[in-house]
């Protein structure tokens, strides 16, 4: 276990490497002049030329990459160039809402597909399996803004059951919170329900056809303890992975849905920093979030290693 | 001594015809019965008929299964459920995925138990499956109890799952294959296990096995099978020393012998179980029959040999050739 | 097996109904994209403009149909070069010395730790807006997909029978790759094709959305349902067709690629 954890830490670091390599050569080296882009185009040539040394663009690439990778890894991402905040100070008062997004639309397209698989299992070849299987294919490829646009004609437009726009810190109160984000939480968790509810509908089908569930039976065990502590215990595992591999690309893709209810999100400060070339924040943002991706997949298959006895035990590698 | 199981001509069948014809059997607490015969012939199907775990694609279509005189498919599920888990316990063919890969020994172990006794009773059924390991032989009993199967070998695992089918105290005991998977030298060991374990405890066995010399050893009845039927059954001695019909004979003649005779000739049965053998009218065997005439494609009998000794076959000189 | 040639014959529809339209925006289109009508702002349906006109009282139709072009456009090319891309980086890890092969695949994977929404606009904020840049963000995405699928394929092909024996004959690389492995390849790569074309088109309509990718007067589908944004709760009705015609698509590649697959892998067991 020690061993599977130590190689998969290690290569996540490497991956970690590129991923700090891809970020700055896409945004450092590829596009026009920062400082130009920093001061406007009229700017004069002497401004300029003074913001590039002082930014330390005029030092080698090699030299600049180590700078800043340096700093990165004490937590200093630089400073804004629109906020002229700390860029990790930006991203710390945005992520509440991006990561409390990703919790709550994992955690609701978890739980339903896992009832859905169930059902679709339990009815397997039947007409209500079909009626699942076809309507989570069909509500998962609904593009999430448009979904949103309806969602906020019916939802707060007519029933006036969630607040229209706006965000609702839970110091505000816990109900509040919940209720700003709930929408905008389900909606993400739909685009998720089709390919976690295959998963969890496939791997049910393989552990309820296990010999161990016929000895279930032959000892007399309750069908529901069967179903719980045999059939999903072993058929929990790889819907994990997958889960844990989702939330890491939901929490790197709720731009869209930040943007149409006006949450104040990570997702909404990229798009900021993307519009105002606001250069520092845009690097900052990608690596924090490249960052988490690989962190949240390396956790989920440390995890799954744990909960699997023949890795955890080192018996096979 | 009293009647633990009893089938009457139980027949099932599936899509495509019979899976088992007209089954009939009986056994008393304190004996021992083997079902032989080849692959396909029915001898899994049957108890799977017996713990009523039957696939879904197939059905029973007549007949009883009376376990302690209670006909089975006449109780209610939960009823059934009871039943069984109380009554019987099974002992499967040495396959990986019996015992679940991510649960304790203890665990599975205990919870048929306390299902049935309650969750009050963990501390005694704990105790009940140390006592059960110590019983088939384990000695580092607390090691295995909190171990996952894969850390057990096979030879272990199959004594798991001995002690397992043990925990409830059954009446019937059934075994599917209990040696077959296992390497030689555990093979003798479960064997002799389990005759060490017919004389400790009080139950009825019901062992499937291809393995002659364990039968000869541990069975008091013997039920050969064929193609869904059994062709012949009676006490070991009839079966072994006075075979009547021509494939329990053929399959006694594969038994290995103690004095090889280099020079003799392998023995073989040649041919296999068709799909239109199980549907015949006549004999099932009929097809394969060295010693087939045209009558036996058309019917076939079930002619009584002695109390005990049951044969279908109809050709009169069966007993003497 | 029916369920699954069901996945097809909808796939084929729904995708049949996207070409259709394509093809309309050439011979058929009622009103040029950019055609104001001031007079005639948020028109219901009507004989003149079939599906209503938005705020700038432009014909939606005429829109829609102009739509799919960018939307075929940017979904195909993406993921074609993507995947050209993807394929030759992948086949390049699986077949080199295991060092290169780690490195390789490392930086494949670093390259999947950006979300494909997040790529798309660090690129668009690089290259500057509209289709051609679009299409280049949407490829970046699309390489990793494809180089972990053909070093995955060629892996797992390099491993069967059928290569080894191959290889002891004397096959040359490229002819092994190409007349023994590419056949029995060609479900998973037609299969990722298709669903990819159908993220693809999600993709660009996302960015446009988010006004990064094309830009007004042009029409996307994704720009339609931005402006429509704007006027939500007053005239919800101009963001139903866009939305509709979106779905139609994503649906339909998706589904496309499905029964692809299960078409071919049911082909490829029957062998």
């Amino acid at each position: 276990m020690v061993r599977y954890a130590l190689r998969r830490i290690v290569s996540s670091l490497l991956v970690l490497f590129f991923v700090t390599l891809i970020t700055f050569i896409v945004i450092s080296v590829l596009p026009g002049d920062r400082a130009v882009l920093a001061l406007g185009i009229d700017a004069d040539a002497e401004t300029v030329e003074a913001l590039r040394e002082s930014m330390g663009l005029d030092r080698p690439f090699l030299e600049r990459y180590l700078g800043w990778l340096m700093s990165a890894l004490k937590m200093d991402l630089g400073r804004s160039e629109v906020y002229g905040e700390k860029v990790s100070s930006l991203i710390a008062s945005h992520l509440p809402v991006t990561f409390s997004l990703t919790i709550f639309s994992i955690l609701i397209a978890s739980i339903l597909s896992l009832v859905l698989g169930l059902i679709s299992e339990r009815r397997k070849g039947r007409a209500l399996d079909g009626i699942i299987r076809s309507t989570c294919i069909l509500i998962s490829a609904l593009p999430s803004f448009w979904v949103s646009l309806l969602a906020l004609v019916f939802f707060c437009g007519k029933l006036r059951w969630f607040p229209v726009n706006g965000y609702i810190s839970p110091s505000r109160g816990f109900f509040s919170f919940l209720r700003s984000i709930a929408l905008p939480s389900i909606i993400l968790a739909l685009g998720e329900l089709s390919l976690l509810t295959r998963m969890f509908r496939s791997s049910l089908i393989r552990s309820f056809s296990e010999d161990y569930m016929t000895q279930c039976e032959v000892k007399g065990l309750r069908r529901s303890r069967a179903i719980i502590h045999y059939a999903l215990r072993s058929a929990i595992i790889a819907p994990i992975t997958l889960i844990g591999n989702q939330a890491a690309k939901l929490f790197g893709g709720t731009v869209v849905v930040e943007t149409i209810f006006s949450l104040p999100g990570i997702g909404r400060l990229l798009l900021t920093a993307v519009e105002q070339h606001d250069t520092t924040l845009l690097q900052g943002i990608v690596l924090f979030i490249t960052t988490m991706v690989v962190l949240m997949n390396l956790l989920t298959d440390i995890f799954v290693a744990l909960s699997d006895p023949t890795i955890r035990k080192g018996r096979s590698e | 001594m009293s009647r633990v199981l009893e089938i009457n001509n139980l027949t099932v069948k599936d899509g495509k015809g019979y899976i088992l014809k007209d089954i009939s059997l009986s056994l008393d607490s304190n004996e021992t019965m083997a079902f032989i015969g080849e692959s396909g012939s029915g001898k899994t199907m049957t108890l799977k008929a017996i713990l009523s775990i039957l696939p879904s694609d197939v059905e029973k279509v007549e007949g009883d299964v009376l376990i302690d005189g209670t006909e089975l498919y006449n109780l209610k599920k939960d009823e059934k459920r009871i039943k069984l888990g109380t009554t019987v316990g099974f002992v499967p063919q040495n396959t990986v995925n019996y015992l679940h890969p991510l649960l304790r020994i203890k665990d599975q172990m205990t919870d048929g138990y306390i299902t049935f006794h309650g969750r009050k009773k963990k501390e005694e059924a704990l105790h009940k499956a140390r006592k059960g390991l110590e019983e088939v032989g384990i000695k580092d009993v607390e090691r295995v109890l909190s171990s996952y199967p894969s850390e057990l070998s096979g030879g272990m695992k199959q004594r798991v799952n001995i002690a397992s089918a043990l925990m409830m105290d059954p009446s019937l005991l059934i075994s599917d294959e209990p040696t077959s998977a296992l390497d030689k030298v555990v093979q003798k060991q479960v064997a002799s296990l389990y005759l060490s374990l017919l004389e400790k405890n009080k139950v009825a066995l019901l062992v499937v096995s291809h393995d002659l010399v364990f039968v000869e050893r541990i069975a008091d009845k013997i039920a050969v099978f064929y193609a869904g039927e059994i062709v012949e059954s009676g006490r070991k001695e009839e079966i072994f020393s006075s075979p009547i019909h021509p494939y329990t004979k053929a399959l006694m003649a594969l038994k290995p012998s103690m004095l090889l005779d280099k020079t003799r000739p392998l023995e073989e049965i040649k041919g296999y179980i068709s799909e239109e053998d199980r549907n015949n009218e006549g004999c099932v065997f009929s097809s394969r029959c060295p010693k087939c005439r045209k009558e036996c494609m058309e019917r076939v009998e079930e002619r009584k040999v002695s109390d005990t000794h049951r044969v279908k076959c109809i050709l009169s000189d069966g007993r003497t050739q | 097996m029916k369920k699954r040639n069901f996945s097809l014959y909808i796939g084929i529809i729904l995708v049949s109904i996207i070409l259709f339209l394509f093809l309309l925006s050439f011979v058929a289109l009622p009103y040029e994209v950019d055609a104001m009508d001031t007079g005639n702002r948020f028109a219901e349906a009507s004989r003149d403009h079939i599906l209503g006109t938005d705020q700038f009282g432009r014909d939606i139709y005429s829109r829609i149909l102009v739509s799919t072009r960018s939307a075929l456009a940017v979904g195909v090319t993406s993921v074609f070069f993507g995947a050209l891309v993807g394929l030759f980086i992948g086949a390049v890890a699986a077949l080199s010395p295991k060092a290169v092969e780690v490195v390789v695949m490392r930086g494949v994977d670093a390259m999947m730790a950006f979300p494909g929404i997040l790529s798309a606009m660090v690129l668009s904020a690089i290259l500057g807006k509209g289709v051609m840049n679009a299409s280049i963000a949407i490829s970046f995405f699309m390489v990793p997909v494809f180089a972990r699928l053909s070093y995955s394929m060629i892996l797992e092909n390099g491993k069967k029978g059928y290569v080894k024996a191959a290889r002891s004959y004397g096959v040359s690389l490229p002819r092994l790759l190409v007349f023994h492995m590419l056949p029995d390849m060609l479900t998973r790569l037609v299969t990722q094709f298709s669903s990819s074309v159908g993220a693809a088109i999600l993709t660009e309509s996302s960015l446009s959305f988010l006004g990064l990718g094309i830009q007004p007067p042009g029409a996307s589908l994704g720009l339609m349902l931005s402006e429509a944004k704007a006027y939500v709760l007053i005239e919800p009705y101009q963001a139903l067709w866009p939305g509709v015609v979106l779905s139609v698509a994503v649906l339909g590649f998706s589904l496309l690629g499905d029964g692809i697959n299960a078409v071919l892998s049911k082909e490829n067991s029957r062998e």
